[in-house]
């Protein structure tokens, strides 16, 4: 139970900062956080028996950082892109 | 034709542009070549699928001979197989239109295409939640691609921005799609459509979570704010497959979810008001906001928004068992004829662009006389956008309204209606313009073949309002009703 609100914890201030954030860079780390929040939330509450770990439930979240990795790399190189050309800092107004 | 295993059928709709994709990144000065084969056997596979399914009706596909809840569960209904072969015709014109020389695409614009096609065609065949997840992610994955190769540091900045709201929508997307195994134990759409029979606050969080993620994807009002850009910056044959497909599938699977996956849930009547008042907000913002643009590209962006707001209007308009079919059938029918419509607008706006070297709405003056042609396709694709008869899109709104005054809910009549005006107010401003006196022969010559294509993609839209008892028959095998959960 405490994981599963710890993940939505998680999942929220992620969220927040997807959203609030200026920074690019911060933005997809939010998006990591949020992510992580709800892997954690998936895992904690699948499994009905608790000393059996839920294998549907770890292969979801497997699936889902692989696809998360692959989404920050994307993310992160078109920071890049769209950074190759200005002098300083990745984004005004953050920090 | 009959022999075929429809498993050939479902392994090539999604293995020949996988395949097609995997090659252009091998061999990419051959990536139009690999984009035509893989997009006429993907057709050719969708023609059979459809025509047994018209036959003996539902197929159901247990992955590695793996049957759910074990096992990922495929199933490709009536308006699952119009939506692929849909795919596979714009997919296959889209091609055509960017392998013309002199203006082919470049090598790295036929991955992502490819790879978009095949991740659509396998969302609108899974029937379960989380491959429909994954085959999601791919699809955003490679339509941020397709944006970002757009002009300049500007389309960079809108894939961006598209790829940060898509991300926020899958997470969500994802929590509440790991709420529903947490609490039923299942990811089979059938199976936990019976369960969630009583969903408890569990069902509820998920299908709240599930519809904010979507919503993202879909542009639905007020999460519209990406599409605009993104949409407007990627380059034309992009544009044509994001506005016209990408979107429609997030909306499908929003559809699947709430008829389906909760179909005998007791959803509350204020939900399903609030999604029709998101549907109607987005039909009149997206049409307001379309009257002030002054670049054609932009016009048609916002424009998908006047029609994604339609196809929310399904989930309220079916709320009445005796009228879910009828609904489903207009939705269905928006989502078809909007595809080759937009597909056809989106790519005659490249060529207008490509013959101008801008698309300034001011500016075109004239440029009917320079490409008569294109310029009659994209006032039939505006026809269909309208819902002026006898186009496609006028059955669909037709289907819509009539579900929506025989169900009791004549106030949703009122958005469906208003939503034509508010389209044929700024399309005929552009067709306007552009059929006025003024030196058309200032435009660049067009390629021949790319003329034949975009009317042929508009002609499409038509013949489905011509002829619309086939494909409606279609949509409706399988459909959501309140007896179907019998299924397998």
């Amino acid at each position: 139970m405490i994981y599963t609100l710890a993940g939505g914890v998680l999942f929220v201030i992620g969220l927040h900062g997807l959203f609030a954030r200026g920074n690019l860079v911060m933005r997809i780390m939010s998006a990591n956080v949020a992510a992580a929040g709800t892997f954690l939330i998936i895992v904690s509450a699948s499994g009905h028996e608790a000393s059996v770990a839920d294998p549907v439930a770890q292969a979801i979240v497997l699936t889902g950082i692989v696809i998360a990795v692959s989404v920050t790399a994307f993310a992160l190189s078109l920071v890049r892109r769209l950074d190759s050309g200005r002098s300083r800092g990745v984004r005004h107004g953050g920090h | 034709m009959e022999g075929i295993d429809p498993w050939w059928a479902a392994a090539v709709i999604v293995g020949a542009p996988l395949t097609g994709g995997v090659l252009a990144i091998l061999w990419g000065a051959l990536g139009h070549v690999w984009a035509l084969a893989a997009t006429a056997a993907m057709t050719a596979a969708a023609v059979v699928a459809t025509a047994r399914i018209g036959r003996h009706g539902v197929i159901h596909l247990a992955l590695g001979g793996w049957s759910a809840p074990l096992g990922i569960h495929w199933r490709i209904d009536g308006l699952g197989a119009l939506l692929i072969l849909t795919t596979a015709l714009v997919a296959m014109a889209v091609a055509w239109f960017a392998a013309s020389p002199p203006r082919r695409m470049p090598p790295a614009f036929w991955p992502p295409f490819l790879f978009e096609v095949a991740a659509l065609a396998a969302l609108f065949m899974s029937w379960d939640v989380f491959n429909v997840y994954v085959a999601l992610e791919l699809a955003s994955l490679a339509a941020v691609t397709l944006v970002a190769q757009g002009h300049g540091k500007a389309a960079v900045a809108a894939a961006l921005r598209y790829l940060l709201v898509a991300l926020a929508g899958a997470i969500t997307t994802l929590l509440g799609v790991g709420l529903l195994y947490a609490g039923f134990g299942t990811l089979d759409l059938s199976i936990l459509s019976r369960a969630l029979a009583g969903p408890g606050l569990v069902g509820w969080l998920a299908l709240a979570l599930i519809t904010v993620g979507l919503a993202a994807k879909a542009a639905l009002f007020p999460l519209h704010t990406w599409l605009p850009a993104a949409h407007a910056s990627a380059p034309a044959p992009g544009s044509a497959l994001l506005s016209a497909l990408v979107v429609e599938a997030s909306l499908f699977v929003l559809l699947r979810v709430w008829m389906v996956g909760f179909a005998h849930a007791p959803v509350p009547g204020p939900a399903l008001q609030s999604l029709g008042l998101i549907g109607a907000a987005g039909i009149v913002w997206g049409g307001l906001l379309a009257m002030r643009q002054r670049r054609l590209k932009l016009l048609l962006a916002f424009s998908t928004l006047t029609q994604v707001g339609y196809v929310v209007m399904v989930v309220p308009l079916s709320a009445d068992p005796r009228w879910t079919e009828l609904a489903w059938q207009g939705g269905g029918m928006v989502l078809v004829s909007h595809a080759f419509a937009k597909a056809a607008m989106f790519l005659g706006a490249g060529m207008i662009m490509d013959a101008a070297g801008h698309d300034r709405l001011e500016n075109i003056r004239g440029a009917a006389h320079a490409m008569p042609m294109t310029l009659f396709a994209f006032a039939i694709g505006g026809i269909n956008l309208i819902g002026l008869p006898p186009s496609g899109g006028f059955v669909a709104k037709w289907l819509l309204i009539e579900a929506a005054l025989n169900g009791g809910q004549w106030w949703w009549a009122v958005p469906l209606a208003a939503g034509g005006l508010f389209t044929a107010a700024y399309l005929f401003r552009a067709v306007a313009v552009a059929f006025s006196a003024g030196d058309g022969g200032a435009l660049a010559a067009v390629p021949r073949r790319q003329e034949v294509l975009v009317l042929m993609l508009a002609l499409a839209s038509l013949l489905l309002g011509l002829f619309p008892a086939q494909p409606l028959s279609v949509m409706a095998i399988g459909a959501p009703t309140h007896s179907w959960s019998a299924e397998p």
